[in-house]
């Protein structure tokens, strides 16, 4: 197809218009299912869809589903390889890198609260595997720059305490539009700037504010600029001034900030 | 190479930080030099953080999509030994397996031991051919960390890679960063002395 936004609708039009049956092969949300069962309408009204009801809505779309979905849909028999019983009882899941900044924050936030009596906002980078054992700070995962939209609305819409983690290159990308609102429309989580200099997960990419830019932009000078009247830059070396400030923004009736500035271990290691 | 259809297909399976995805590259680099279709799958950013990982290498005269269906490869390459037993998912009776002796335990589980691990593999396919590649370059080079590029070397001189060592070896010169590739270069070249002794 080439690309599906904007769909090619014409494209789409000439290849359904003679057709009997139709299968869509797509992860996720049936997306192109129920834009094709629309044009479908005008130019084929008799097309039988097959989508969803044979593809998996979660997951990884592996070829052996298609191969299934296609038997069906055809009457065929698709004979399933042999799936062996392992006995693989633990999941090997990827965690944080020996040295890694982001343990001073951990350490340091399990040290000034109760954990089960806050929730913890995740979002897409290094930190995302906040959500693993033995860390388990993570109760919502999305995009990036949504923790703190999402952590505005559990503060709008309960009494519960609050802790969003971004990350630096997340903030820049997504998070300070967030912040704004959050600042604007007056509630009070304490959101936790990641501030390990660079894009780490996907390779050690440059950000607006990575040290490696001359002239980066200052994460606190934006932050101050949202609006935000609680804001400390703290090394999570000093373990303690970091827990005795976590325990203070979370009192807050305003929006907290902590920019949690310390360098990835392994951009460090690269810089050598 | 299969005659009827022409494909060969590679999942190769380890941890994070054991090199996967450069062996991915040397493997489907050396294949296109010799003019195949190559298409390959990987998963990254979160393996280097020690998760578990999974590359896919199809290389043939015309290939039309990058995964290894369940139960389709013809060669199964273990960097370490639990997620060797993971991969046989994609593994059928007359798959081949070279296998790294070699385990790395899993935080907070119960970690099984090679015999274990061992037995279980055999469960599922007698074509298992088990290489202390680790030990192996400790020993004669002084580190383990080409164990991979000695185990993939060591799969085209065995020639269950339908590749020509000569082809790897132009890889490894291409793709290893210069002041690596002497010791890359010897573990090729010690996974050729393996296989010329016998």
């Amino acid at each position: 197809m080439g690309f599906f936004y904007p769909l090619p609708e014409k494209k789409i039009q000439k290849l359904i218009k003679d057709l009997k049956k139709v299968l869509i092969v797509e992860e996720l949300e049936p997306y192109l299912e129920k834009e094709i069962a629309r044009l479908a309408k005008d130019v084929n009204p008799k097309l039988q869809i097959f989508g969803k009801k044979f593809i998996p809505e979660i997951g990884e779309l592996k070829p052996e589903f298609v191969t299934s979905a296609i038997a069906k849909i055809t009457g065929r028999k698709f004979r399933q390889p042999t799936t062996y019983n392992l006995q693989l009882t633990t999941k090997r899941l990827p965690r944080l890198c020996p040295g890694c900044p982001y343990w001073l924050v951990i350490s340091a936030i399990k040290k000034a609260v109760d954990v089960n009596k806050v929730i913890f906002g995740g979002e897409i980078g290094c930190y995302m595997l906040f959500g693993n054992p033995p860390v388990n700070l993570q109760d919502y995962l999305s995009c990036m720059g949504s923790s703190v939209g999402i952590a505005h609305g559990i503060k709008k819409a309960t009494e519960q305490k609050v802790i969003a983690f971004v990350g630096d290159s997340s903030f820049f990308h997504a998070g300070i539009p967030a912040l704004i609102n959050t600042v604007f429309n007056k509630s009070n989580p304490l959101i936790i700037i990641l501030n390990n200099q660079t894009t780490a997960m996907t390779g050690f990419q440059p950000h607006p504010g990575a040290p490696a830019i001359p002239d980066g932009i200052k994460i606190e000078e934006i932050v101050k600029a949202c609006g935000v009247k609680n804001l400390k830059v703290i090394d999570p070396v000093n373990q303690e001034e970091f827990a005795q400030t976590v325990k203070e923004f979370l009192g807050k009736n305003g929006v907290s900030v902590i920019v949690a500035r310390r360098i990835c271990a392994l951009l460090a290691q690269k810089r050598k | 190479m299969k005659k009827n259809n022409h494909e060969f297909n590679i999942v190769i399976s380890g941890t994070g930080g054991q090199g996967l995805i450069t062996l991915l590259q040397i493997i489907s680099e050396a294949a296109f030099i010799e003019d195949y279709d190559v298409k390959t799958s990987e998963l990254h950013g979160l393996s280097q953080r020690g998760g578990s990982v999974e590359v896919h290498i199809r290389f043939g005269k015309k290939i039309y999509s990058p995964l290894v269906s369940q139960g389709k490869a013809d060669l199964i390459l273990g960097l370490e030994m639990q997620e060797t037993l993971k991969g046989t998912y994609y593994s059928n009776q007359k798959t081949k397996f070279l296998v790294n002796k070699h385990i790395i335990s899993i935080p907070l589980a119960k970690p099984l031991t090679e015999t274990e691990t061992l037995k279980s593999l055999k469960k599922i396919s007698k074509n298992i051919i088990l290489v202390p590649a680790g030990e192996i370059c400790q020993e004669k080079l002084g580190t383990n960390v080409v164990a991979g590029i000695y185990l993939i070397s060591l799969a085209v001189f065995k020639k269950l890679i339908p590749l020509k060592p000569d082809s790897i070896l132009r890889t490894i010169k291409k793709i290893i960063p210069a002041k690596y590739l002497e010791l890359n270069l010897k573990a090729f070249n010690l996974a050729g002395d393996s296989e010329a002794l016998k």
